[in-house]
């Protein structure tokens, strides 16, 4: 299992448009891919989860990859919240 | 009409102007009638089953929707896309499966206490953005149901006397499929000026009103309605009273409306024969049509960023050439000025290109950007030079604040034309080079830019905010976002002698040039070519042929005399009141 830590550097936060390609990236890969906020754990894959995050402007948030792609997944999580979220 | 029924007047926030007037059609939540049902143990696997089936039907029916109508609206895309995850979410799925089993109950029933379950964890949110995600998940488990009681989508092609379309909301999978023709306004409960029903209506340009509270409580209380967009009203079972006064409203609009058309073909010259030429603004290649609609002469100002935003990745050169050689072909034979990449600010998300700083508008932008990611630059600027071989193109340079820049964002350009020489590729050696005007360091070396360039083109939205010092995007001081300040008015006006005094184009693509007051105040100060958003240009041709030189020296030596953007509004609205009457009617109040 990998471990990453990030920040939402959206402005307007984790909206449907940043979720939606969330959910469209770490689809893409076997691993299980999880992103925790405090004491609140989703998967990466659901809509639903990371839109309940609600997370906002500048949250620090985990993501936990595990799976055989785990590297790659993780990478490109990392990636897409660096530079890929786009904003409204 | 019938006497018994009440006459009962609504206000809600209107979201699109104009009046409409006929027979409500009432687009009804098709689920208070839901009811419970047990389901016996044997027969459970197959509610699940049939749940499934709902779902899949779901998920086609979205794609095809997305498929077909999603290009249509701009917006929409993403929306068809977060729906369909929603649709294929564990989270729903599972929680409306174990529902069944556990209380062994129907699926309708599971679905419904599964939406209620997390609209509420949504509409508990601090956030308002992320409260308002309950309205998709009530779009989405509303659309399961529907396939599960075997009901289809509002058929809107059902409807041959147009009408009003009342509705505690409207689902934009469904109204992605309305007509026009269909259509005569919108009252919609909830929602608010950017909620799906106000995008639409102002894509299709139909009166709508929003926000009316309690409204589906009238259900079958009225057969007759007025839709006032303007005062974003609505009159159930109107008097023939308050019919005739809105009939007077809208064909006073609709006259207009058709002289303004009539002007599409008209030139912009003053009584005295002073000519001005008018350009539009767009953001996007199918605007073009505008052009002939609204009698432009020419695209003053065409914003690319949205061609990067779309594609979520730089455009090759080869992407940029497609797009803008398209532009400058139907263009043809007005000129297209194409202005680089003006991210940054608040059109950006990523980590380098928009940093964890506090004041991202005086960050990387504009033509800094483009400077930290040469490549991205190069290639925009081979694009533009490779498409001014097929019509007339001209370039400009977003945020300049000095002459290094100029020159350095020239030194590419050179870069750019070097490389296409050498691959033997043909271009307009003479494209004109611009600057936007819109930093107030760019105002005072105006005289210097002057020399660099072939035209200026000022940006008042950014000068404003940059010269009076406030976030555009801040509620709290919007209130001193004055177009009409004495100070903006004077950096305009000493950009445009800087530019004559130099024999260089000057011109004018902010929203100013779209408001009534300061397209007057432009007219006065002697712009002889503007940009603006199409549709203004109806109402700037109807100032300028009312204009005369006589008239704008008067004006403006009044305008002068006063120190204060109030003071100056009321000047310019007396001018209307004298001068231009005719628009009256169509300004905001």
């Amino acid at each position: 299992m990998k471990e990453e830590t990030i920040k939402v550097k959206n402005r307007r936060g984790l909206h449907a448009r940043s979720a939606t390609l969330i959910v469209k990236t770490s689809s893409k890969y076997k691993s299980k891919i999880m992103i925790i906020k405090d004491n609140m754990e989703i998967n990466a894959k659901s809509i639903m989860g990371v839109l309940m995050l609600a997370a906002e402007y500048d949250t620090v948030l985990r993501i936990l990859a595990d799976g055989e792609d785990e590297d790659s997944a993780l990478e490109e999580m990392v990636k897409l919240f660096e530079h890929g979220l786009i904003e409204e | 009409m019938s006497v018994e029924k009440p006459n009962v007047i609504l206000y809600g926030i209107g979201v699109y102007s104009g009046i409409a007037i006929g027979k409500p059609y009432f687009l009804e939540h098709p689920f208070e009638d839901v009811v419970r049902r047990d389901i016996p143990e044997s027969e459970l696997d197959e509610e699940i089953k049939r749940f499934r089936k709902a779902l899949d039907a779901s998920k086609r029916q979205l794609e095809d929707i997305k498929k077909q109508y999603g290009r249509l609206l701009r917006e929409k895309d993403i929306i068809f896309d977060a729906h369909i995850f929603l649709i294929e979410d564990e989270t729903i799925v599972r929680e409306v499966e174990d529902l069944i089993e556990k209380e062994k109950v129907n699926a309708e029933h599971a679905v419904i206490k599964v939406k209620e379950k997390f609209q509420n964890v949504f509409r508990e949110m601090d956030d308002d953005y992320f409260k308002d995600r309950a309205n998709d998940i009530g779009y989405v488990t509303n659309r399961i149901l529907k396939n599960l009681m075997g009901k289809s989508d509002h058929n809107f092609f059902d409807i041959k006397d147009p009408g009003i379309i009342i509705a505690h909301d409207l689902c934009p999978s469904e109204t992605a499929k309305l007509k026009k023709s269909m259509i005569k306004g919108f009252a919609i409960e909830i929602g608010g000026p950017t909620s799906h029903t106000a995008i639409l209506s102002r894509s299709l340009k139909i009166p709508a009103v929003v926000g009316i509270k309690e409204l589906t409580k009238y259900h079958g209380t009225f057969d007759y309605c007025i839709v006032d967009g303007n005062e974003g009203m609505v009159i159930l079972n109107p008097t023939e009273n308050q019919i005739a006064k809105s009939l007077v409203k809208q064909k006073k609009m609709q006259k207009l409306s058709e002289e303004f058309d009539k002007l599409s073909t008209i030139p912009a010259r003053t009584r005295d024969g002073h000519y001005v030429q008018l350009k539009c603004n767009i953001d996007r290649i199918e605007e073009v049509e505008n052009i002939s609609k609204y009698g432009a002469e020419g695209v003053g100002l065409f914003r690319t960023e949205y061609i990067y935003l779309e594609n979520k990745q730089a455009p090759t050169e080869d992407e940029h050439f497609d797009i803008y050689r398209k532009v400058a072909e139907s263009v043809k034979p007005y000129q297209v000025t194409i202005r680089t990449f003006d991210l940054g600010g608040d059109k950006f998300a990523s980590e380098d290109q928009y940093p964890r700083e506090l004041n991202p508008f005086l960050g990387i932008r504009g033509i800094r950007l483009s400077f930290k990611y040469p490549e991205l630059f190069l290639d925009q600027l081979k694009g533009i030079l490779r498409a001014s071989a097929y019509g007339r193109v001209q370039i400009m340079f977003p945020l300049i604040s000095g002459i290094e820049e100029v020159k350095k964002a020239k030194e590419y350009f050179y870069r750019a034309q070097q490389e296409l020489s050498e691959r033997k590729i043909p271009f307009d050696p003479n494209i004109p080079i611009g600057v936007m005007i819109e930093l107030p360091s760019a105002v005072m070396i105006s005289d210097m830019l002057a020399k660099e360039v072939n035209f200026f083109s000022i940006g008042t939205n950014d000068l404003i905010q940059y010269s009076l010092g406030i976030d555009r995007v801040n509620q709290d001081v919007s209130y001193l976002y004055q177009p009409l300040h004495p100070a903006v008015l004077r950096m305009i006006e000493r950009v445009l002698q800087n530019g004559k005094r130099s024999r260089i184009e000057v011109s004018l693509c902010g929203e100013m040039a779209s408001d009534p007051f300061g397209m007057v105040i432009l007219t006065a100060m002697g712009f002889r070519e503007l940009s603006m958003n199409p549709s203004s240009i109806p109402i700037a041709k109807t100032i300028i042929r009312h204009f005369t030189k006589e008239l704008a020296e008067n004006l403006m030596t009044e305008i002068n005399k006063y120190n204060t953007p109030k003071e100056i509004n009321n000047i310019v609205l007396n001018f209307i009141n004298d001068n231009v009457p005719v628009i009256l009617d169509v300004i905001p109040h």
